[in-house]
């Protein structure tokens, strides 16, 4: 009634009404206010104050586990109001956390919680969560139509829209009905001889296409991402994949025999976090040790590792133990995070650690500063090789004798003799075939002058290795009379160590002579005391096998292997699934033969095959250079027709070589099912998306531990109801189960999941607990019900903390390699064929500003790779393929002088990815209150309307770098890689893609970062066609999917868009010696996760190009550079205050 | 105008109202050493208190890398211009603070941030003073350089909020000193916003009223320490009470660390206010800067840090924080123990100074199973 | 400090003016008080013809700047006011000059305002005209661009303030709460401080006016609700407001009272204490209704 005249009747009524209404919420008095005379001492009414109390009040709380792939594993407690979860915090209760034995940790573990867990709150009721499930529309109709095919067996294209398809929102029961019936269709389809006529047809690889054997189910595969991060939540994926031996014998009518099981991804080697070189030096997965280990070392060298902004519940250990005297050196490629808690900070070339490596070592064995004593008893330097052959001197070849019995802890396994369980076991195990092919070492007694023999077994206290010939050749005569030139490993590596003299070394690295110099004698001065954590960093470059055996090399050097205060650990991703070896009771229970009594443990047969996905990544094919394949036969994988993942966005959503993957390679795929609660870019390329619960909703309890601390941390049930339609990720499991079982009449596929269905989920997690090393003893009720209290327990290993190579140098236990000894050197002909028989540097295979991938040595005897005209390639073949197996040796002096092919071209900068603070990889990133804390580019109210979300994606550029390429702090700019494969192959015939596939961002001065060197987190969420749609359309100009709510954090592309699937001979061989994953058994080859592929995610070399203002709305200097706020903007009063010159007078006190 | 004594500056200032001294005044040490900027102490405020309408842009507690990083923009930077050099001589300031240099028709000296100001809230995240062109070998204290500054309301003995409400709509409470905004009263005329040199009121669009942090005064009632104190996983805070200088016990942490070893200081003491929150300057950062914001002693305080590795008072308590949610107004250590203690002595909890090694059996014959750190 | 107020030859020249049929045409000279005409209803709306029934007077306003914080530089020159009343209720036209219209609240946006301030009691000596003084209170009737944006149906979202916003999430607005049961708007209110210790200033407001009282400067505060209204329009040269209020007691016939009046300019940041404002004016009434 506003506008019209109003009576006095109505007026009086009014009075009335608003009088009645307002007296209950006016505070207000008749009268003015009491005028107060001093608010420091009283004040009237503070009766107001229980608003705050009634906002902090709850009704209950709940313990979940908040487990992303960080290693950190926070129960929090829950905050419910009203059936909503308002608020997260920690349990605070980590120091009650006991072992069997009545161990205890401390409080000082506590607060275990992130900014990532506490956001958990807007996630869990957030728009992106999956109700239900959702299907793509074509996806829908072409199994609906009965799987049409044409004649190669490729489904019509029009059913494949994937990424701009509509889709339909179906129930659980629905949705697993289709992928039932889509798995048996597709391993019905690739199986026998039509099946491989089919893939050939499809242009699959010959070799690939023989790695089926015919059998269909061997082109599905299955992941759960990083599974130690769910035993049977995440590991259930690879039971699945068990369960298609079922599926195989019921299509190929074959029996229990001849079945095969699908093809299980591998976790922590396809996450770039596995170090390859571990296992070459140790023969074993990796060395790491819990971080608060750190409190018991003198020096740490935290190498390559933003510990600070990665690891940071653990942060603290890192500095409490400064305070407390802990020298802390940060090795990184820019003056990061860490650097900054640093006593000494070294800024270094990307992708050189090798050479920083090899540096440090030249200086130690240069000046004798090397721990002698260790160096004879645990590592091969004192060993001999030959000269001509390249291989170790064998003692049966001087001797003539047999190779000795081996005593020290280990069993040699007679022919056909079956191991027992890994939980089972105690002393190494060895077969005795491979026992005979290695037989035993020899090195040479200075006193003597006389060859002595060396067992595996003669390590630590037992070794016999005296007054060792270390520098030097050595003429020895065989049994047969014949003389051979030898070396000791020793002499080797010093000759090539040498050439990394400090002039060389800081030409190469960029860190100063005189630091690592005076680095490297601290190192020495006391053998033991130093703790090297190596980080993600260096990892993610193809010579990350280079940079493990090169460190090992420095630290053997200053016996830093295998203490708790003196140690090289790995530190990326939560790898280790041996903590709960016991885990075959479930991955691997024989689908044919299940033991359906809760009570008794399963007996495994494992009928799945493991497969690194980096094939997958490489266009799925493996590594052929000229005429050679450069896969080793045990690596080699099969097509991929079918993916099915859980817990894991990496594979797909944010892949290496997205563009690429989504482009080219996901065309062939015919399914590709995804178990999320969250709707992520792997979503947007999905067919079927299973709506699952979240941590804090789970139903079925489930179990975790980790690399980086000592705790075996469990998944309660949480007695929040579940906020949408969604379902355990076991129970979809079970589920699919059910309708193979509907599809094959075979009940063994229901069964299989009997104690899922039946709400006992723990049976399978007692049987995994009893059945494992460090656990058995702990009963899983117990567990949970601490757990819910907040309360986790101690993981029973030898130590706490625990260290990896404590029981070698305690125990004196051989090493899992050949020699029982640390190795430097590899003997293998995969090894002397690349050129890396010694740990070498290789130049980074993109990240380089010199001619890539090149192995920097002198002239030396022991260095005689295959050339590139032995693969039958022209030496001046540097295509990105070619590149990868390119064997070319130079001197630094001829190398600093040979750019990389592209810089012609102006493609000069280093572009490199790390992870950051504001993600646990893409976990929770894109939520709101984490994103607009996420760099410097953070406005929830987005002023600027380009902003895809309420942050964006930037590269890091020192400024003086910026300014030659007339861009502004804030600016927009373009970055390509090389324009050979990346975004995409054939981006330059296919403008609808290349659109959204292109990277666009801000870039940010920053001058932390050396000239040449760029960066870009890895964390955002990358463009989609869907988002580039809702850029387009919405009002606000959100990069959100109008069909999905798919949430983008770049305009276009991301900085997957500079990184390719890089695959390296040496990661690919068929004889490195290793431990298998579980339990003490040795053997050689592929082993997923241990040696197979890693990627080299961290590499691109870029051009840079400005794209528009970074003004508001395009026009002029982003605000606060424009204001003078800025590195290299800084206004008159700006640069006073960074000299702290605001202070007039100089200070008299102090 | 009344004059009151302000022991951080070493001298007698003007301010509003008469001096009057809370019953006791909550208080903080942050050990900026130990910031990691993981900004959980952001989340937990922001999750517990400002997730309503009108408060999204609100950091009551905010975390910014300096020299670069501000929240909002340029808010030291704006003050410092403003007031003009600041000189110190020895402990006593001798320049302006904001109360002295106020201007005609206001009391405090001040601004009041455009909306735009409120955006970017992690500008400058990680960049640094000084440029590296190549690499570097940097030893402390670092020439190229950044640091984390974690901040809150400093519940100041002198706010300068309270002092510019022309309606009295602030107050601090008797009982522990914590400074509201009293949403009852508040007309949104935003006065503390202006006059709070720390930026730490702020203006809710949406109910009209500033708001400001509380320091969880909800918990404190119970004993127990603020949301951004329990979450911090750097471990950098410990919450209290503080004395003042010549009442001070060695007992009291937050005294030992601020009175006893002066190696906590408050943020630009020549501001006034006497903020209660107390920080441990870096060790790694120049100490021309840290002297700017952190007033004469920092160079000291940088010093006596160095010093901790031989000292196991100070290590000890420093590796305290963090380790229970109640408040600590006690403390002592025992050898290898540091122990918190209630205001009657009793324990609250005790933790080593460094973590023991357990060494287990290779072998464990109960359970008939190996224990290995390789499984 | 008192006043003896004495404006009878003031109210006769006017009363000459007012009242002839020609001022139905022409608007009335302005004048040197305010005179309310009668009239059988009192329009809300701003732009209603009747309005040219009443005399505008001209007020000049003037700087705060006795108490702090003081408005030290002068913004809006001059509010012209009309009034008109039924008998049970006075309404006054506000009328100035404001090139934007500021009604967008945000951090440092504030809003456009005005008000008007009457004694509580008709007595010879008036309280002071800078919000009363104690004991001798004053009636205020505050009336604000943004609450009347509120009125003419902007929402309560942050959205609304900031178009481009993105929020993922309010605690009280999770998928587990049923959209509008008590629960939701408990916790809703929970969430707004302001609002849950029933500030009036914290809305949402469904009148875009307020009605205050005070004794004094910084003792302002809400009255009880005394039913007035108000409208306030945009011009073409910036803003006309009607607020209508409760007739004061025995302000009839020869009878007058005083008003005073008072204008924030928002894009100045003006707000409280810091506005420009008038005197006491002498307040008459003409007709009978």
């Amino acid at each position: 009634m506003s506008n019209s005249r109003i009576s006095r009747r109505d007026f009086l009524e009014a009075v009335s009404a608003a009088g009645l209404g307002a007296l209950v919420a006016s505070t207000g008095r008749a009268f003015g206010l009491e005028a107060v005379t001093n608010p420091l001492a009283t004040y009237p009414a503070r009766g107001w104050e229980n608003a705050y109390r009634d906002l902090w009040k709850y009704d209950s709380r709940f313990t979940f586990l908040c487990a992303p792939n960080d290693t950190h594993n926070c129960l929090l407690h829950g905050y419910v109001r009203s059936g909503v979860v308002t608020r997260i915090g920690p349990t605070m209760r980590y120091g009650e956390a006991t072992d069997l034995d009545g161990n205890r940790a401390s409080h000082r573990w506590d607060p275990r919680v992130c900014q990532k867990g506490l956001a958990l709150t807007r996630r869990l009721y957030g728009d992106r969560r999956i109700n239900q499930c959702m299907v793509r529309a074509g996806f829908k109709k072409w199994v609906e139509a009965g799987f049409p095919r044409g004649g190669d067996g490729l489904p019509p294209r029009e059913f494949f829209q994937r990424g701009r398809d509509e889709w339909v929102r179906v129930g659980h029961d629905e949705a697993a009905a289709l992928v039932a019936a889509a798995l048996k269709n597709i391993a019905e389809t690739y199986t026998g001889e039509e099946g491989k006529k089919r893939l050939l047809a499809q242009h699959y690889d010959p070799v690939t296409v023989e790695a089926t054997g015919g059998a269909g189910v061997q082109v599905l595969k299955f992941r759960g991402g990083m599974p130690l991060l769910g035993m049977t939540r995440v590991f259930g994926l690879y039971r699945m994949a068990n369960a298609m031996a079922l599926l195989d014998a019921h299509i190929r009518k074959v029996g229990p025999d001849q079945a095969v099981g699908g093809k299980g991804f591998d976790n922590y080697s396809w996450h770039t976090d596995l170090p390859p070189g571990h296992p070459m030096v140790t023969g074993q997965q990796t060395i790491e040790f819990d971080l608060n280990a750190v409190e018991h070392c003198k020096t740490v060298v935290v190498w390559g590792m933003n510990w600070i902004t990665t690891k940071m519940p653990d942060a603290h250990w890192l500095t409490e133990a400064r305070i407390k005297g802990t020298r802390v050196v940060v090795i990184a490629c820019e003056y990061s995070a860490t650097c900054t808690k640093g006593d000494e900070a070294i800024v270094v070339r990307p992708g050189t650690t090798p050479a920083l490596a090899l540096g440090l070592a030249n200086v130690i064995m240069k000046e004798k500063l090397y721990d002698a004593d260790y160096v004879r008893r645990w590592t091969d330097l004192p060993i001999l090789v030959r000269t001509d052959t390249l291989k170790y001197l064998r003692a049966a070849e001087v001797f003539g004798n047999k190779p000795a019995g081996l005593a020290n802890q280990t069993r040699v396994l007679a022919e056909g003799e079956k191991e027992p369980p890994p939980g089972a076991q105690r002393e190494m195990l060895i077969p005795e075939k491979m026992r005979q092919e290695w037989g035993d070492f020899v090195w040479w007694d200075r006193a003597a002058n006389a060859p002595r023999p060396l067992s595996r077994d003669e390590v630590g206290e037992k070794s016999s290795v005296g007054d060792a010939l270390l520098e030097g050749p050595v003429e020895v005569v065989l049994a047969d009379g014949t003389k051979v030139r030898c070396r000791p490993v020793f002499d080797l590596v010093r000759e090539y160590a040498a050439h990394f003299d400090l002039k060389t070394t800081e030409e190469m690295t960029w860190a100063p002579a005189a630091t690592v110099e005076s680095l490297a004698r601290h190192l020495a001065r006391e053998p033991g005391t130093t703790l090297f954590t190596v980080g993600m960093g260096p990892n993610q470059f193809f010579n990350n096998d280079n940079k493990d055996r090169t460190i090992f090399l420095l630290a053997a050097l200053t016996g830093n292997v295998g203490r708790i205060g003196g140690n090289v650990g790995s530190y990326a991703g939560n790898h280790r699934v041996a903590l709960f070896n016991g885990a075959p009771q479930y991955i691997n229970e024989n689908p044919f033969d299940i033991e359906l009594d809760p009570a008794k443990p399963a007996r495994p047969r494992q009928y799945w095959k493991p497969e690194s996905a980096h094939y997958y990544n490489h266009e799925d094919h493996p590594l052929r250079v000229g005429n050679r394949l450069l896969t080793g036969s045990t690596h080699i994988p099969a097509p991929t027709k079918s993916m099915w993942f859980a817990n894991a966005n990496s594979i797909l959503g944010n892949v290496k070589w997205h563009y690429n993957t989504v482009v080219n390679v996901l065309p062939r795929i015919e399914m590709i099912a995804v178990n999320e609660w969250w709707w992520t870019p792997s979503c947007e390329w999905a067919d079927v998306v299973f709506g699952v619960d979240s941590w804090a909703e789970l139903k079925h309890p489930d179990m975790t531990a980790s690399v980086t601390n000592p705790f075996l941390t469990v998944f309660p049930r949480t007695p929040l109801p579940r906020i949408f339609n969604t379902l355990g990720d076991v129970e979809v499991l079970a589920l699919v189960g059910a309708k193979l079982a509907a599809l094959t009449g075979d009940q063994r596929f229901e069964d299989y999941w009997k104690f899922v269905r039946e709400n006992r989920t723990e049976v399978y997690l007692q049987r995994i607990l009893n059945g494992s090393t460090n656990t058995r003893g702990y009963q899983f009720a117990d567990l949970e019900a601490k757990a819910a209290e907040g309360v986790p327990v101690l993981m029973n290993t030898r130590t706490t903390p625990k260290s990896v190579g404590y029981e070698q140098t305690a125990d004196s236990r051989p090493w899992y390699t050949k020699s029982g000894r640390l190795e430097s050197y590899r003997e293998e002909n995969e090894f002397i064929e690349a050129g890396e028989n010694l740990p070498v540097h290789r130049e980074p295979v993109d990240s380089t500003f010199y001619e890539p991938n090149v192995i920097v040595a002198p002239r030396h005897e022991a260095i005689r790779p295959a050339a590139p005209e032995d693969y039958g390639v022209a030496r001046t073949d540097l295509s990105c393929e070619t590149r990868q197996g390119r064997n070319v040796v130079r001197t630094w002096a001829e190398e600093k002088n040979t750019p990389h092919p592209l810089a012609r071209d102006g493609y000069r900068f280093v572009f490199h990815t790390p992870k950051y603070r504001h993600g646990s990889h893409t976990t929770p990133i894109d939520t709101d209150m984490i994103a607009v804390l996420f760099g410097p580019f953070g406005d929830l109210y987005r002023h600027d309307k380009r902003a895809p979300f309420v942050t964006e994606g930037y590269v890091d550029i020192n400024p003086l770098d910026a300014r030659e390429l007339g861009v502004h702090d804030g600016d927009y700019v373009w970055i390509d890689p090389d324009p050979e494969d990346r975004p995409f192959r054939g981006w330059q015939k296919n403008p609808r893609d290349y659109e959204f596939a292109r990277l666009l961002c801000r870039a940010r001065y920053y001058p932390g970062t050396p000239r040449g060197v760029t960066r870009m987190w890895f964390n955002m969420y990358c463009a989609t066609p869907g988002s580039r749609e809702g850029q387009a359309t919405r009002k606000d100009g959100l990069a959100k999917s109008p069909r999905t709510g798919y949430q983008a954090m770049f305009r276009s592309g991301s900085h997957q868009s500079a990184t390719r699937g890089w695959l390296k001979p040496t990661w690919m061989t068929d004889t490195l010696v290793r431990k298998h994953i579980f339990g003490q058994i040795i053997g050689k080859g592929f082993l997923p996760d241990v040696h197979c592929p890693t990627g080299a995610p961290r590499e691109a070399i870029v051009k840079i190009t400005k794209a528009e203002p970074g003004g508001l709305d395009g026009k002029g200097l982003w605000r606060p550079a424009d204001l003078g706020l800025r590195p290299r903007y800084e206004s008159a009063e700006m640069s006073i205050y960074l000299s702290g010159g605001f202070i007039a007078a100089p200070n008299k006190e102090s | 105008m009344a004059v009151v004594h302000n022991w951080q500056i070493g001298r007698s200032m003007s301010y509003w109202y008469p001096e009057h001294r809370p019953r006791r005044q909550f208080a903080a040490v942050f050990d900026v050493n130990k910031c990691i900027a993981c900004q959980t102490c952001t989340l937990a405020c922001k999750t517990t208190w400002t997730t309503g309408k009108g408060q999204e842009y609100m950091l009551w507690n905010n975390v910014e890398s300096k020299p670069y990083g501000f929240y909002p923009l340029a808010w030291d930077l704006k003050l410092l211009k403003m007031l003009g050099p600041q000189e110190w001589h020895g402990g006593e300031y001798t320049g302006r603070t904001l109360f002295e240099a106020a201007p005609a028709g206001k009391r405090v000296l001040g601004w009041r941030p455009d909306d735009k100001d409120y955006a970017y809230p992690n500008v400058g995240e990680d960049d640094c003073a000084g440029t590296i062109e190549n690499g570097a070998g940097l030893s402390v204290p670092h020439l190229t350089w950044f640091f984390y500054l974690a901040r809150i309301c400093n519940h100041c003995t002198y706010p300068a909020c309270l002092a510019s409400c022309p309606r009295s709509s602030i107050y601090k409470r008797p009982e522990d000193g914590v400074v509201l905004v009293d949403q009852s009263r508040c007309r949104g005329y935003r006065e503390c916003v202006q006059a709070c040199p720390y930026k730490k009121v702020f203006y809710n669009p949406i109910t009209g009223t500033s708001e400001k942090c509380i320091a969880c005064f909800p918990k404190l009632e119970a004993g127990e320490q603020p949301q951004c104190f329990v979450n911090c996983i750097g471990k950098i805070r410990l919450a209290g009470w503080i004395s003042t200088p010549e009442k001070a016990s060695p007992d009291n942490p937050i005294d030992y660390l601020v009175h006893v070893r002066k190696v906590a200081l408050p943020l630009f003491p020549q501001f006034g206010l006497e903020p209660n929150v107390y920080y441990i300057p870096p060790v790694h950062a120049p100490v021309s800067f840290l002297r700017q914001m952190f007033g004469p002693r920092a160079e000291a305080a940088v010093r006596t840090y160095q010093s901790a590795a031989g000292d196991p008072d100070l290590a000890g308590l420093l590796g305290l924080f963090g380790c229970t949610e109640k408040v600590v107004p006690r403390w002592r250590r025992q050898d290898e123990q540091v122990i918190a203690q209630d205001e009657t002595g009793r324990e609250i909890l005790r933790v080593p100074l460094r973590e023991p090694v357990h060494v287990r059996k290779a072998f464990d014959e109960k359970y008939q199973v190996a224990r290995t750190n390789c499984p | 400090m008192r006043r003896n107020v004495v404006s009878v030859v003031i109210a006769t020249l006017a009363a000459g003016l007012v009242g002839a049929p020609a001022c139905r045409q022409a608007p009335p000279v302005p004048v040197a008080e305010v005179v309310a005409v009668a009239h059988a209803a009192v329009p809300l709306d701003p732009l209603d013809a009747a309005w040219q029934r009443a005399p505008e007077h001209v007020a000049v306003l003037l700087l705060q700047d006795l108490v702090e914080p003081r408005q030290t530089l002068a913004s809006t020159p001059e509010v012209r006011v009309r009034a008109l009343t039924d008998g049970a209720r006075i309404g006054f036209r506000l009328e100035w000059a404001d090139a934007v219209a500021n009604d967008l609240p945000g951090a440092a946006r504030f809003s456009d305002a005005c008000a008007v301030q009457l004694p509580s009691k008709i007595e010879p000596n008036v309280p002071a005209p800078q919000m009363g003084e104690p004991g001798r209170p004053v009636e205020i009737t505050y009336w604000s661009a943004a609450w009347q944006a509120n009125v003419n149906g902007r929402g309560d979202s942050i959205n609304d303030l900031y178009p481009n916003a993105a929020i993922d999430h309010y605690p009280f607005q999770a998928a587990s709460l049923s959209p509008d049961s008590s629960a939701q708007r408990e916790m809703a209110l929970r969430y707004a401080p302001a609002r849950a210790v029933g500030n009036p200033v914290a809305g949402p407001h469904a009148s875009a006016v307020q009605d205050l009282v005070a004794e004094g400067p910084g003792t302002l505060a809400p009255a009880p609700p005394a039913g007035s209204q108000g409208l306030g329009k945009r011009t073409p040269a910036g803003w006309a407001v009607v607020i209508v209020r409760r007739m004061p007691d025995g302000l009839t016939g020869p009878t007058r009272s005083q008003v005073a009046f008072a204008v924030w300019e928002g894009s100045k940041q003006e707000a409280g204490a810091v506005k420009m404002r008038t005197g006491w004016i002498p307040l008459a009434v003409r007709g009978q209704p």
